[in-house]
């Protein structure tokens, strides 16, 4: 009988975890290419900063309940794809939409991604956060579901 | 920390675990249509679906429902309370909830209000009143159908945004049927409001007028100067033009008709091209819808007029008449105006004298000479005469001036400048045009100039003909209309302004001489030779001849001139054997004996005369009298009068050249001799006696002999016949001696003299086609009586016999012949005395005694068939003289004898007696075609006036010359040591000049 201690299972979590981040990191800079240190001059990061970004936007999906890596992509691709469209802020609703208590993380990111496109039909600068979105979905669906 | 440190403090370990629950979220937006808001407190009803519920909307709009089975939802959102005004507009009520997925379905309501549609006119805003049919659409839909227009109100309807749409419908024409207002606005609980305009259009009729051209010819009525039966040549003096109307809306159509006109009234209307049907009252509307209606413009009159067209004013609604339309247009008048040469100018220029020296000076004057210029043609002149031209070859011939009149400016409307003026030739024709009178450019036909510049000046061109035609004027040369493509179509107009050419050529292969030798009359012409013979009438008429010339093609009433162009070495060496000498000053001899060829010397023009039916004329010229001139024969129309100037082989005057047979004639003499013969008696021939005379232009022609019988000549008294040794002497080299040419030749000699000449000379016959015939008899000698000689005394002469055995020779001062030509006997006179030896007397030494007279009788004399000398006689006997036994001696005294003379040669009124010397055979052909001289009055005394006096001329024995050492044949006598055998170079040219139609008499 194959006995995992709990050491063996941690370890096996950071494993998946750090797996996890990777994928995160490979999906946003392919929905994002221009913030890969090898992207465009004036956008790109330096070395480095991506993993950083990535391992807060985990760290914060986390945080709002978001517990797969598909969500992460999501989450973080939001969240940088707001930043670029609003100077750097997230929109006020965004963020209490996404503090709401009544529904499950992948919910509120799921109605949040939704008022988002429903707001993008009155405001076409929404578009690209819109695009960025479904450019996350897509490295998501392409990477599959089940490697969490 | 790492990442998962800071996660497993938040429960990360959730992060890395399948969390899936097996359930899904569910959750339904209801949010406003019409502004996008959420809308709180609806209540949201699962219908269907593996977890039902119930809730409502949040302040978010958002109803939740976690912890939902799978599975399919249908979700009811019934708008009850405070939302009872609302609809739903929009709604996604259904869908499928995954485990671990959120579901997201949208309902869409808006409060509900009302919408006021008005339809109006846009023009004024009155209701508009047809039918119409009404759409909204938007937040919600709805449509109306409005047979009478106006206005309609929709509602309830969902508060929003919508967007009105009218369609006008039926029978019309609008500037959009269909037109639509968006972003109307329907408020909550409110009524929107909405005006459309509809714009009905009118169907504006405009008429149009079309051109062919913008102008129209006139008719300068030329053909009123054709002859009738002719084809009559009219202008293209119609202009067609095309009216139409443009109709905005042809579907509303317009009946109205349109009145035509122009003002001034320059042209005629008519709806025909033939233009003999007037327009008469209005146009009818089916003629301009849908057009073209064509109508015709006549010119009438020059200068510029409007044309219109004006539409009656409309009946039907929604129709707009404008115009009317109006084009301005000119009858305009083309013009040129050819000219011709002047007959009467061309005789009125100054006199050209040819009779000046040297002749060059007349050259000089003929080639400064000025032609004057060609004069206008009348119109009738132009279509009834036309204009005549010589088809040009080597630029020999003239062309007719040309001028294209300017045009008048104020005839011709705006937009015509680049209309072309055209001059075109009929077909068949054969005409250039030129810039200059002579070479220069050749301008191809048709030739186009623009109006603009035809506007501003005159053109001058030159006209050429370049092939005959066939009867005359038959090649039109028309002035008229073209323009370059574009607009409606058009064809060029002709005629504007017309004339006639005939074309013509003289054809120099048939120059000729005319000439047919009549029965009975002299062939004056000689073909094959080129010579006529001028000396076969009397001069001058023998001078003139016709010259024949013909045109192509065989047109009567063409004036031709003829010319006599006389050859460049006339009255030189090269054509008449002898330079004209020096002293013959070409100035001063008198014109009677020089080519005339002109009806007055010093006018330019020659003869001429006006072509027959089959384009001949036959022109009569004088030829010069001097032989050998050459005359080339030349021929030209009246309307090349610089070809009068055409002398042969002068550096200008040559270079333009009529029609010329070269080298076509020499002027020559011509005389036959007749000889006389007595049958039996052969003298001598003419040997060659005819070359003196082909030097000198003549020909001297053989007549056969004419033969008096023997009997006839025995006849003659005094005789005729003698013996040769007593007939002809010649003096031996040293001219010391005479030579008897027939020693002891008893034959009969034939001896023609003064006394009988005219027996023999009557024998020839006269022929009137040889009318200058001269009889000659060639003799052995030619006597004539002299009269008694001197008398001589002969000293005692002893003889012992009577007659005497030796002749006792005589001498005398005369020639003799015996019987002597005077008659009688050849001894005149004489006596003898005798005397006879006595030998007893004296002593017996003997002495003369018995003295005795006698008288010498006629057989005591005669001529020795020997003798030496024409002069030597012999006394035979003494008759009754007794001679002595013993001797006897006689003297005679006081002999005298009939004595004669002879001569080589007399040229008599009747005729030449020439006398055959063997001794030399070249001076008898000499004597022969001296006394040939003396007949044809050689040596001259008497010359044309101006000709200077012979320098060699002299009287002895006859008129005769002494050129350099005797040695002209003209000389008094021969042989001479020097003989030319010709006449000499004084001579000569009297010779040539000489008339021979009459012998001397």
């Amino acid at each position: 009988m194959l006995i995992i201690t709990r050491g063996q299972m941690e370890g096996f979590e950071r494993q998946a975890l750090a797996r996890a981040q990777q994928r995160v990191q490979v999906a946003v800079s392919h929905v994002f290419p221009d913030l890969a240190p090898q992207g465009d001059a004036a956008a790109a990061l330096p070395e480095g900063e991506l993993a950083q970004i990535v391992e807060r936007g985990i760290e914060s999906a986390v945080d709002h309940g978001l517990h797969t890596w598909a969500d992460w992509t999501c989450y973080i691709t939001l969240g940088l794809a707001l930043r670029r469209n609003s100077q750097g802020q997230t929109p006020d609703w965004v963020a209490e939409e996404l503090k709401r208590d009544d529904l499950p993380g992948p919910a509120r990111l799921a109605l949040v991604e939704h008022l988002v496109a429903e707001a993008a039909r009155d405001n076409p600068g929404l578009a690209p956060v819109c695009q960025a979105l479904a450019q996350a979905h897509k490295e998501a669906r392409a990477w599959g579901s089940s490697t969490n | 920390m790492g990442l998962f440190d800071k996660l497993k403090g938040k429960g990360a370990d959730q992060a890395v675990l399948p969390c899936q629950q097996g359930k899904g979220v569910l959750l339904v937006r209801v949010v406003r249509s019409d502004n996008g808001q959420p809308v709180s407190g609806a209540s949201v009803n699962i219908a269907n679906g593996a977890t039902p519920g119930n809730g409502a909307s949040n302040g978010g709009g958002t109803a939740s429902f976690n912890n939902r089975d799978p599975g399919n939802y249908t979700v009811d959102v019934p708008l009850t309370g405070a939302l009872a005004n609302y609809k739903i507009v929009e709604q996604e009520n259904s869908g499928t909830v995954t485990a671990g997925g959120t579901k997201i379905l949208t309902v869409k309501v808006a409060p509900l209000g009302h919408l006021q549609v008005n339809v109006v006119h846009e023009k004024d805003k009155a209701a508009y009143q047809h039918e119409v049919e009404i759409t909204v659409s938007g937040a919600d839909q709805a449509s109306q159908v409005l047979p009478g227009g106006g206005g309609h109100r929709f509602g309830p309807l969902a508060a929003g945004k919508y967007t009105v749409t009218v369609t006008a419908r039926g029978k019309g024409a609008w500037e959009h049927r269909i037109v639509s207002q968006q972003n109307v606005v329907v408020p909550a609980g409110g009524t929107g409001q909405a005006q459309l305009k509809l714009k009905r259009l009118s169907n504006v009729v405009t008429p149009k007028i079309e051109t062919e051209y913008k102008v129209v010819l006139k008719d300068r009525g030329l053909s009123a100067h054709q002859a009738v039966g002719e084809v009559l040549l009219k202008a293209d003096d119609v202009t067609r033009v095309e009216l139409s109307l443009e109709q905005s809306q042809p579907a509303i159509g317009y009946s109205g008709k349109g009145q035509v006109t122009v003002a001034p009234g320059n042209v005629d209307i008519f709806t025909d091209a033939a233009c003999t049907l007037p327009l008469a009252g209005k146009t009818a509307n089916n003629l301009l819808l849908p057009g073209p209606c064509v109508l015709y413009l006549k010119g009438k009159t020059a200068g510029r007029f409007t044309l219109e067209l004006l539409l009656d004013p409309p009946t039907e609604p929604f129709v707009e008449v404008k115009g009317p339309a109006r084009e301005e247009m000119g009858c305009v008048e083309l013009k040129f105006t050819l000219h011709r040469h002047d007959a009467a100018d061309i005789q009125g220029m100054a006199d050209i004298d040819p009779d000046v020296h040297p002749l060059s000076k007349y050259h000089k004057a003929l080639r400064d000479a000025k032609i004057p210029p060609q004069k206008a043609m009348t119109d009738a002149q132009k279509v009834a005469d036309g204009r005549l031209l010589h088809v040009q070859s080597s630029d020999h011939h003239d062309r007719a001036r040309l001028v294209l009149e300017k045009l008048d400016a104020a005839h011709w409307p705006a937009g015509t400048d680049d209309h072309q003026i055209s001059l075109v030739q009929a077909a068949g024709a054969g005409l250039t045009l030129h810039d200059k009178q002579h070479k220069g450019s050749t301008l191809a036909l048709p030739h186009r100039l623009r109006v603009k510049d035809l506007k501003a000046k005159s053109t001058e061109l030159w006209l050429q003909a370049g092939a005959v035609g066939a009867a005359w004027r038959d090649q039109v040369l028309s002035m008229g209309l073209d323009r370059a493509a574009g607009g409606l179509a058009h064809t060029p107009k002709l005629r504007g302004d017309w004339a006639r050419v005939t074309a013509v050529q003289v054809d120099a292969a048939q120059l000729a001489v005319s000439y047919t030798v009549q029965p009975n009359q002299p062939d004056e012409w000689n073909a094959a030779g080129k010579r006529w013979y001028i000396n076969l009438r009397p001069d001058p008429d023998g001078r003139k001849i016709k010259i024949k010339a013909k045109i192509t093609p065989a047109l009567a009433g063409v004036k031709l001139h003829c010319m006599l162009a006389p050859d460049k070495a006339n009255q030189s060496a090269t054509n008449s054997g002898k330079d004209l000498p020096s002293n013959w000053k070409w100035g001063t001899v008198e014109a009677a004996v020089k080519h005339s060829d002109k009806p007055a010397r010093k006018k330019l023009l020659h003869n001429g005369a006006d072509t027959d039916a089959q384009g001949q004329v036959e022109v009569e010229v004088t030829l010069s009298r001097f032989g050998g001139d050459i005359f080339h024969l030349g021929a030209y129309i009246d309307q090349d009068p610089h070809l009068a100037k055409y002398v042969d082989e002068h550096a200008d005057l040559s270079q333009r050249k009529p029609a010329l047979l070269e080298d076509a004639l020499q002027v020559w003499r011509r005389f036959w001799y007749h000889e006389v013969k007595v049958a039996g008696i052969v003298v001598k021939g003419f040997g060659n006696a005819a070359d003196a005379y082909e030097d000198v232009m003549a020909e001297m022609k053989d007549e056969p002999a004419v033969t008096m019988p023997r009997l006839t000549a025995d006849a003659i008294n005094p005789p005729v016949i003698y013996p040769k040794h007593m007939v002809s002497f010649y003096l031996n080299a040293a001219g010391t001696a005479y030579v008897n040419n027939f020693p002891g030749d008893a034959g009969d000699g034939l001896v023609v003299g003064d006394s009988n000449e005219s027996q023999f000379m009557a024998l020839a016959v006269k022929a009137a086609d040889k009318p200058v015939k001269v009889p000659m008899i060639n003799v052995h000698g030619l006597w004539i009586a002299d009269g008694t000689s001197g008398s001589r005394n002969v000293g005692w002469q002893q003889v012992n016999a009577n007659p005497f055995a030796a002749p006792v020779p005589v001498s005398f001062d005369k020639e003799m012949l015996d019987p002597p030509l005077q008659g009688g006997n050849l001894l005149a006179a004489g006596t003898w005395n005798a005397e006879d030896w006595d030998p007893a007397a004296n002593g017996g030494a003997g002495a003369w005694g018995n003295p005795r007279p006698g008288v010498l009788a006629a057989a005591d004399l005669s001529l020795d068939p020997n003798r030496s000398s024409p002069y030597a006689a012999r006394i035979t006997g003494a008759t009754g003289l007794v001679v002595s036994p013993n001797g006897t001696r006689v003297r005679f005294s006081g002999l005298a004898v009939n004595g004669g003379t002879n001569f080589l040669g007399t040229s008599y009124p009747d005729g030449i007696v020439n006398c055959y010397t063997p001794n030399d055979e070249v001076d008898f052909i000499n004597t022969i075609t001296h006394e040939l001289g003396h007949t044809f009055k050689q040596v001259a005394k008497v010359y044309p006036a101006g000709v200077p006096r012979h320098g060699k001329q002299y009287d002895q024995d006859g008129s005769h010359c002494n050129y350099k050492n005797k040695s002209c044949l003209m000389y008094e006598s021969g042989p001479q040591k020097v003989h030319l055998d010709r006449f000499c170079e004084i001579c000569h040219p009297y010779v040539l000049v000489q008339d021979m139609h009459q012998p001397m008499p």
